[in-house]
């Protein structure tokens, strides 16, 4: 937080939306205590663009800050539901546009370029076998057999287990113990992917307000003789699998 | 009405410099009120404060500070010695030394404003000494009482029935002052922390999570939370549970979450300047704690329109949440309890708004307004 936003710098002007959301149509739908009839303008953040927010799908990609007369506008809601955004992305999209309250209750709207990806909602790592399950987020609803590859970003050649779309929802499976083989670096980054038809989506968790997942979520981790699995967020929130030849302790 | 507090370090971030800021900001729409602190080791506080409330170092560590002639030799020989009149089991024995000592010693007897309020037991102590007999002085407690070591406590003891008031944060610390204070007429009154007016985020109930905040240390027993949470995440797998905070046993606490595979469904958020916003994404706060001295964040969920399930363990929880009205108070230390209690409190949607609802109006016996209020009425029943 700005030292600004902490003291109070920043005007409180204007009222307060008491429901500030992006709605699946992209509209920015705003609810005042009383009636407004106020143009919201946005503004972004890094080049000062300005566009009106009636229409949100020329908004090009960045993070754009809501005016109205000229005054931020505050916000007492967090901008999104969790559900809300499951919905949002079962349609597909190229972009998506969030909405955001910031720790000093301005509305901000974030607008992101995105690709059809698999949104990861449960990891099991265990008995020998990293297992993940999820859904279609951006993309169309597919149907069918399908692999869970693990593709290694230097070295070893693709692995891959069994897995299954059934409309939006996708469960794989992989073991671990062929991406641990000819181990020969010290550690090897795997990505993980859903595979169907020739065509890879990534496994990701993003679908919520958590940034730098990395950090904030551990996964279990297994062993293969002196060798660690352990799956793990990037720093996008995918998720990949880094293979460790452990040091001896001494 | 002129007011002055006493804090050990207004610069920096903590439970009992923002209570500080925020009363004395209250304060400041109808006395005069300043804050002394004793320490200085940045341009600017950390934390807001409102214009109107002066704010005075006695003791500059920033680099480079200079000691007004002809101290400056005095405060260099001084300062590398320990402090003679600070209970080295004062929780911050450390950072205080012997011109520490000096400096504050000239403050107290030269400070003339009507009412002066210490805000820690070191403090408290040296106002009993050494504040002139015109001023009222209050201690405030943001321990408990038990908190204290046994030498200090001594001190407590021979020191505060020289006070004219001591100003705790639960029932329970009144009583046992009251109790310790015997025959003196030492006044105690209970006044909890107050949260500053104006508006915020709010919760709509809508998102599965449960919410846990505070430091990542013991006392706050989140080993219990997980396990709590191991069986709501079998039950109710789709719930998850956000911990905001950071502290010594976290990797510990991480390590268990590991072990308990809850991976899924428990995130370690770190801290955030924003619990107000982040309290609005949930729908149940959890308190797992062994001992709770106040329970400020109980105070910021209601606030935020969010329930509170609680440990029933020693002594803010129970004096603030009024079980199956505002939130849930199960047996302390039963980690199946809370469990049960969680279960129970994700089932009922419909109660669990209409608890919502109630912890909003609950909230508002904490607003800082009507928490200033209550101290000026304890100036009043003080006054000379």
């Amino acid at each position: 937080m700005s030292i600004e936003a902490r003291h109070g710098m920043i005007s409180p002007m204007g009222g307060r939306a008491v429901t500030s959301r992006v709605a699946d149509d992209d509209t920015l739908r705003i609810e005042w205590p009383e009636p407004v009839d106020a143009e919201i303008v946005l503004r972004h953040v890094e080049t000062g663009q300005e566009c009106p927010a009636a229409d949100l799908r020329v908004l090009p990609a960045g993070d754009w800050m809501a005016f109205s007369r000229g005054e931020p506008v505050l916000t007492d809601d967090p901008g999104f539901c969790l559900d809300g955004l499951w919905s949002y992305a079962e349609t597909r999209r190229s972009r998506e546009i969030r909405a955001f309250r910031t720790p000093a209750g301005l509305l901000g709207l974030r607008v992101r370029e995105v690709e059809p990806y698999v949104e990861v909602i449960r990891v099991t790592a265990d008995d020998g076998v990293i297992q993940a399950e999820g859904a279609v987020a951006y993309g169309d609803p597919i149907r069918g057999e399908a692999r869970l590859v693990a593709v290694a970003r230097k070295g070893p050649e693709p692995v891959s287990g069994p897995a299954s779309f059934q409309g939006r929802w996708f469960e794989g499976a992989l073991e671990i113990e062929p991406m641990t083989v000819n181990q020969v670096r010290p550690r090897v980054f795997w990505d993980l992917y859903a595979e169907i038809a020739g065509t890879r989506l990534p496994l990701a968790t993003r679908l919520d307000d958590i940034v730098d997942k990395k950090t904030k979520v551990r996964f279990p981790a297994q062993r293969v003789a002196q060798i660690r699995v352990r799956p793990y967020y990037t720093e996008t929130d995918s998720l990949a699998v880094a293979v460790s030849v452990e040091e001896a302790t001494s | 009405m002129k007011i002055s507090f006493l804090i050990l370090n207004a610069y920096g971030m903590g439970g009992t410099i923002r209570a500080t800021f925020d009363l004395a900001g209250a304060m400041s729409e109808r006395h005069e009120v300043e804050i002394v602190s004793v320490f200085q080791h940045a341009d600017r506080p950390f934390l807001p404060l409102a214009p109107r409330v002066r704010l005075r170092s006695l003791v500059d560590l920033r680099e480079g500070a200079k000691v007004r002639w002809p101290f400056a030799r005095k405060a260099a020989r001084l300062s590398a010695q320990e402090s003679a009149l600070i209970h080295p089991e004062e929780r911050a024995y450390a950072s205080f030394n012997a011109w520490s000592d000096a400096v504050l010693v000239r403050e107290l007897r030269r400070l003339r404003s009507d009412v002066l309020i210490t805000t820690r037991a070191g403090l408290n102590l040296m106002a009993a000494r050494f504040a002139h007999k015109r001023v009222v002085t209050i201690a405030q407690e943001h321990l408990h009482f038990e908190a204290h070591q046994p030498g200090i406590f001594e001190e407590i003891r021979t020191w505060y029935p020289k006070l004219d008031a001591v100003v705790t944060l639960t029932e329970a610390d009144e009583h046992d002052y009251r109790n310790m204070l015997d025959g003196a007429p030492t006044r105690v009154f209970t006044i909890g922390n107050g949260l500053p007016g104006g508006p915020r985020p709010r919760s709509r109930q809508e998102n599965r999570i449960v919410l846990a905040a505070g430091r990542l240390v013991p006392v706050k027993g989140y080993d219990r939370l997980l396990k709590a949470f191991v069986r709501v995440a079998e039950e109710r797998p789709d719930w998850k549970l956000r911990i905001y905070g950071e502290g010594r046993v976290g990797e510990k606490l991480v390590r268990l979450s590991v072990k308990l595979r809850l991976h899924n469904n428990v995130t370690f958020m770190g801290s955030t300047g924003d619990i107000q916003g982040e309290l609005a994404k949930a729908s149940i706060h959890a308190v797992s704690s062994r001992f709770e001295g106040f329970g400020m964040t109980i105070i910021e969920a209601f606030a935020s329109g969010v329930p509170v399930i609680s440990f029933d363990c020693p002594r803010g929880p129970r004096e603030i949440i009024t079980s199956g009205v505002n939130g849930l108070l199960v047996p302390a230390d039963d980690v199946d309890a809370l469990a049960e209690g969680l279960i129970r409190m994700i089932d009922d949607e419909e109660g669990r708004r209409r608890m919502a609802e109630n912890a909003l109006q609950a909230a508002r016996n904490y607003d800082i307004s009507t928490i200033a209020g209550r101290w000026e009425k304890s100036f009043a029943e003080l006054g000379r």
